[in-house]
């Protein structure tokens, strides 16, 4: 969690230092994903107090909302930014990390910053939830954004074959088979563009969704803990 | 020159390593996206498995030498031995199973190993079915499909082989679990499962008037107080009702199990039957898997049985079936220009 945690505060500086795509908030809750994690996970690492962790996490769950609503109004279920991304389920996985996230920190009781008690202690396994059937279902949406996002690692290929071949054109984000380059990756010029910069590539998309299944992975196992 | 940006794939100038959208990327299909919940399920079986519960002497003592009871004595005792050996190694036998398991789901998940990940888990399956499982207690007197014949684990190894990658009848299948081996094949195992949880709902020790009652009133000691609830009023329900309900059982299971070889509207109409029956198990009868009690190592058969339900959904003859994705090979090995 620590590791994640410095790789996803070096993206928000790489991206900026690089002029590079990435999903700014996605980063910033991943950050504080893992950071918290690590706190719940040894105590020593603990940040923050538990209550500041709340007001963060109710913070982001409330975001992730507010995004995952506006992805819909604006280009319904189905929607796609610019380049593969589907919108809706993107927030909504992230509404639920931060929900997730939120709940560990209201069920598991408080503690105070530096102790080796407290959160971890509270998971021991053995039904400390009183939201049981929330949490098995935060579980299996976490699991399953993990998986689907596993599946979505091949969308990515290195750029160098890309510039081998010609480019085909992009039909509503995704490239167009059917124009005869199936076979072929688009150009440089047509690469992944992200959600807030059209035109410039996303900031190494792989090892940001590794980051994403790794947190999911992990948060779904502290929830387990609470079960 | 490798550097350590290009290590970390981050992008650099024009002409060095960077992502790019692969062209011959597709969404996932039915079979696929049913791949992916089957991956779910694993990596949620993994995750169980890293409980602490799991890493103590009682998961290989207690919980994995209790299926040797009722068991024929050959097949006891080797469940015996493997319960007290991993008893005695818990942690770094606990460790194994659970990465084994890890690996299973991001290897179905990722589109270059689900070949190697479903094979895998056809042989780890079959090993834990044996050990594990006690064979789902199939060779017991008492079996139940309610509680959990014939084991969750051997419906892992039956999901691998009815969604492995390849098509015997890539554009006429009639199903998506008829792609690999043809739909009188799967159709034949359909009928060996559903018609097993007959023979299992007749057998003397499910059909006797408390059997049903005893099993779900035994099951509300230490569950969230709502499902306590549920299988204390399906207690009631069943009470001195063992016979009738286990006949309407093996009732529904039977047309479920034949429901495979009718016409579409038909079918369709027994695989609702069959989500719906196995929802209601997993719910009343299986208890989400006892994931609330802290030692549940999975999710019991309800949710795998709606899985394979849905595999069995008729489609439209009309519906071809995409390319196979997963042996797809530029996705293990880059694309290449036309």
């Amino acid at each position: 969690m620590l590791a994640t945690s410095g790789y996803c505060v070096a993206r928000l500086v790489a991206a900026r230092a690089w002029k590079r795509t990435i999903n700014r908030d996605t980063n910033i809750a991943h950050t504080a994903d893992a950071v918290a994690m690590a706190g719940m996970l040894v105590g020593a690492l603990k940040t923050l107090p538990d209550g500041v962790w709340e007001i963060v996490f109710a913070f982001f769950t409330l975001w992730f909302a507010a995004r995952a609503a506006r992805a819909f109004h604006r280009h319904g279920f189905g929607g796609f930014d610019g380049g593969h991304e589907h919108l809706v389920s993107h927030y909504l996985s992230h509404f639920t990390m931060a929900g997730a996230m939120l709940s560990m920190f209201v069920q598991a009781g408080p503690s105070t910053a530096g102790s080796s008690s407290g959160v971890m202690s509270a998971m021991g396994g053995g039904g400390t939830s009183n939201l049981s059937e929330l949490t098995l279902l935060m579980v299996i949406i976490l699991f399953g954004s993990a998986v689907w996002h596993a599946d979505s690692l091949t969308i990515y290929t290195t750029a160098r074959r890309a510039l081998v071949g010609a480019g085909a054109p992009l039909a509503n984000g995704w490239p167009d088979s059917s124009a005869g380059g199936a076979h072929i990756s688009p150009s440089f010029d047509a690469v992944h563009r992200g959600p807030e910069t059209s035109g410039t590539p996303r900031l190494a998309p792989r090892l940001e969704t590794a980051c994403h299944i790794a947190l999911c992975i992990t948060m779904g196992y502290m929830l387990i803990l609470l079960l | 020159m490798a550097t350590t940006s290009d290590a970390m794939g981050l992008i650099g100038p024009v002409g060095r390593r960077r992502s790019a959208l692969a062209a011959d990327w597709r969404a996932p299909d039915g079979r696929r996206t049913l791949q992916l919940f089957l991956a779910t399920v694993w990596l949620l079986d993994a995750v169980l498995q890293f409980q602490p519960y799991m890493f103590t002497k009682a998961f290989g003592n207690q919980m994995i030498a209790s299926r040797a009871v009722g068991n024929p004595s050959g097949l006891a005792g080797q469940i015996n031995w493997a319960g007290h050996t991993i008893g005695h190694h818990a942690m770094a036998s606990n460790t194994i199973f659970a990465f084994v398991q890890l690996f299973i789901a991001l290897g179905i998940a990722w589109r270059p190993t689900v070949k190697i990940a479903l094979a895998g888990s056809v042989v780890w399956s079959i090993a834990v079915w044996w050990i594990g499982e006690g064979l789902g207690g199939v060779l017991t007197a008492t079996a139940n499909p309610v509680s959990d014949a014939p084991g969750a684990v051997i419906l892992y190894a039956l999901l691998a082989v009815l969604l492995w990658p390849t098509d015997r009848q890539p554009s006429t299948a009639a199903f998506v679990a008829a792609r690999p081996l043809g739909a009188p094949a799967a159709r034949g195992l359909w009928l060996l499962l559903w018609g097993s949880f007959v023979y299992d709902a007749l057998l003397a020790a499910n059909r006797s008037p408390q059997a049903l009652h005893d099993m779900f009133a035994s099951m509300a000691a230490g569950q969230p107080h709502w499902l306590a609830s549920v299988d204390t009023a399906a207690a009631g329900l069943v009470a001195h009702r063992g016979l009738a309900f286990s006949i309407v059982l093996a009732v529904l299971f039977g047309l479920i199990a034949l429901g495979a070889f009718l016409p579409s509207a038909a079918a369709r109409t027994t695989v609702v039957m069959a989500i719906a029956l196995s929802a209601l198990i997993w719910v009343v009868g299986q208890r989400f898997g006892d994931v609330f009690s802290g030692s549940g190592t999975d999710l019991n058969t309800g949710p795998l049985l709606i899985l394979l339900a849905v595999a069995f959904w008729p489609r439209r003859l009309t519906d071809a079936p995409a390319p196979d994705q997963s042996s797809d090979p530029s996705l293990s090995l880059g694309v290449s220009a036309a």
